[in-house]
């Protein structure tokens, strides 16, 4: 968008075409050049993944457009509106903003208060809120549970996490009372067999809790299922994610350098929730895949490792999308400790795969049987002792079930993100309806 | 007058322990259990132990245990068989 302006403020007239997933920031650079209401020529999105021929039609559509927006003289339309006026001066440096209702004095105290829980060993590195009786009794009250009931527990450690602790965790991590039934239901997820039982929040594999939402109460509650998804801005998903590492850290008192071992960790054991894109998905939402009501809201979670971006923005053939997430799953260093994957597709991909007839059960499929690697590259790498075959592929996963599946992100690009995990266990656990609210 | 928050830790009530009596002196007609914590090698280490434990004593049995998991403790009924069959036991943590 910048191009096309740089060159009209040069005094050559100028054309940009957009896609239309890139309408909002493209609207975003020309105010901040100094153009609100500059005039582009868009394009359904996407275009790389397109064929030659393809290509050529999209041009013949736009092409008047274009002409229109550079007021050529056979152009259909009308030309171009002139261009704003100019930008208003740089607004660069600090500036005082007045906080109606609190003093200078009382935001001191509040900084006393901060530092005081650093001081406690009590965060995880961030400021956190303070979390008064008042303000926990209120978040007790909002889910009409006891305060002393346990929602979790770490048993080989005789740690348990009561409603009250969560209820700091949350309160400290900046959650709403809203969010608190989706930090109950994340925490109790993990009481499955397989969960905190395992230990692996103390294990050298750095593992995090990776949470996905889904159903109605992504949206009453604004978590971010679509762009920069596990990315910064969104108070649900980092608030949710964040209470999860502060149960960790302080009511099951798992702390880096003592109970937890991780050799590297992971960013993303400061928060890691995400929300299902299920409008812009093309297939059924995960929690109706594993057996929940359309209209509920679920969370399901699971130990997560990390997160890599796989990007085929090219092709339009659904097995080469499908191949280049099964590779991007197989690489070597996975292989010791990555039976479980988590493939968030972006919608692109997924839909660019419903469009030519895929299922989610096919491609789950399809990707399970081509992540892996052979005998002889595991012999080579000294992951791998036994003898046989050097050609035979050996599968890293179980079964199209050592998979999860979700549909999110922005539409805006050909890209997904796969999230290993040390043995494919997912929970799933309903998010009560707040019975105090 | 002090503001009051709520302490956000957990705690446990665990007694202080103390070990085992040190009864012996040498490991001669005794039994040896080595629990393995199912970590890569950990096998091949402990079996070295053993090799070099029945060099110096007459150790009367080397016991060869695997624990299901390594991310937990030994469960206790596994434990209990163990100790009630052996004298000591030499277990390995780490990776």
């Amino acid at each position: 968008m910048a191009d096309g302006i740089i060159f009209e403020k040069l005094g050559v007239q100028a054309a940009t075409i957009v896609t239309d997933a890139f309408s909002k920031s493209g609207d975003a650079m020309a105010r901040r050049q100094g153009f609100a209401s500059y005039r582009y020529a868009m394009v359904p999105h996407p275009v790389s993944s397109l064929t030659p021929e393809e290509c050529k039609t999209r041009a013949r559509e736009i092409l008047p457009e274009v002409m229109s927006i550079l007021g050529l003289e056979d152009a259909a339309q009308a030309p171009a509106e002139p261009a704003d006026a100019a930008p208003a001066a740089p607004t660069n440096g600090s500036r005082p903003v007045s906080v109606e209702g609190l003093s200078d004095a009382e935001l001191r105290d509040l900084e006393r208060v901060v530092e005081h829980y650093y001081e406690q060993g009590w965060t995880d590195g961030l400021p956190v809120v303070p979390a008064t009786e008042e303000r926990v009794r209120d978040f007790a009250d909002y889910v009409g549970r006891d305060p002393k009931e346990v929602v979790a527990t770490l048993a080989h450690l005789d740690r348990t996490c009561t409603v009250e602790l969560a209820a700091v965790a949350a309160i400290m991590a900046g959650c709403r009372k809203e969010h608190f039934p989706v930090v109950l239901a994340a925490l109790e997820a993990f009481n499955a067999p397989r969960g905190w039982d395992t230990g692996l929040v103390q294990s050298t594999t750095g593992q995090c809790q990776m949470v996905i939402v889904n159903g109605p109460i992504r949206e009453r509650l604004g978590f971010n299922s679509t762009g920069n998804l596990f990315g910064p801005g969104f108070r649900a998903n980092a608030t949710v994610g964040r209470a999860l590492r502060l149960v960790i850290l302080n009511a099951f008192g798992v702390r880096p350098h003592e109970f937890d071992q991780s050799t590297h960790g992971t960013p993303a054991k400061y928060t890691f929730c995400i929300a299902e894109n299920e409008e812009e998905s093309p297939w059924e939402p995960l929690h109706v895949e594993r057996g929940f009501a359309k209209d509920a809201s679920v969370v399901t979670a699971h130990f997560a490792r990390s997160n890599l971006h796989v990007e085929n923005r090219r092709s339009n053939k659904p097995e080469q999308v499908l191949l280049t997430i099964a590779d991007s799953m197989s690489y070597a260093g996975s292989f010791e400790a990555g039976r479980g994957y988590t493939v968030v597709m972006g919608p692109e991909h997924a839909q660019l795969l419903a469009r030519q007839g895929w299922t989610k059960q096919a491609a789950k499929q399809f990707i399970w049987e081509h992540w892996g690697r052979t005998r002889g590259e595991l012999r080579r790498f000294g992951l791998l002792r036994d003898d046989g075959d050097e050609e035979q592929f050996l599968r890293f996963g179980q079964s199209p079930d050592s998979l999860l599946l979700v549909v999110a992100g922005a539409k805006n690009a050909g890209l997904s993100t796969v999230i290993p995990t040390v043995s494919p266990d997912f929970f799933s656990q309903a998010i009560a309806e707040p019975r105090g609210a | 007058m002090n503001a009051t928050v709520v302490n956000p830790t957990g705690s446990s009530a665990e007694a202080p322990g103390s070990l085992a009596p040190r009864r012996f002196r040498d490991l001669n007609g005794k039994t040896v259990c080595l629990l393995d914590s199912t970590k890569f090698n950990s096998d091949r280490v402990l079996d070295a132990i053993g090799e070099l434990l029945q060099e110096r004593y007459a150790v009367k049995e080397i016991v060869r245990e695997r624990k299901p998991y390594f991310g937990r403790p030994v469960p206790i009924a596994q434990a209990q068989k163990l100790a009630s069959r052996c004298d000591v036991v030499i277990t390995a943590v780490g990776d």
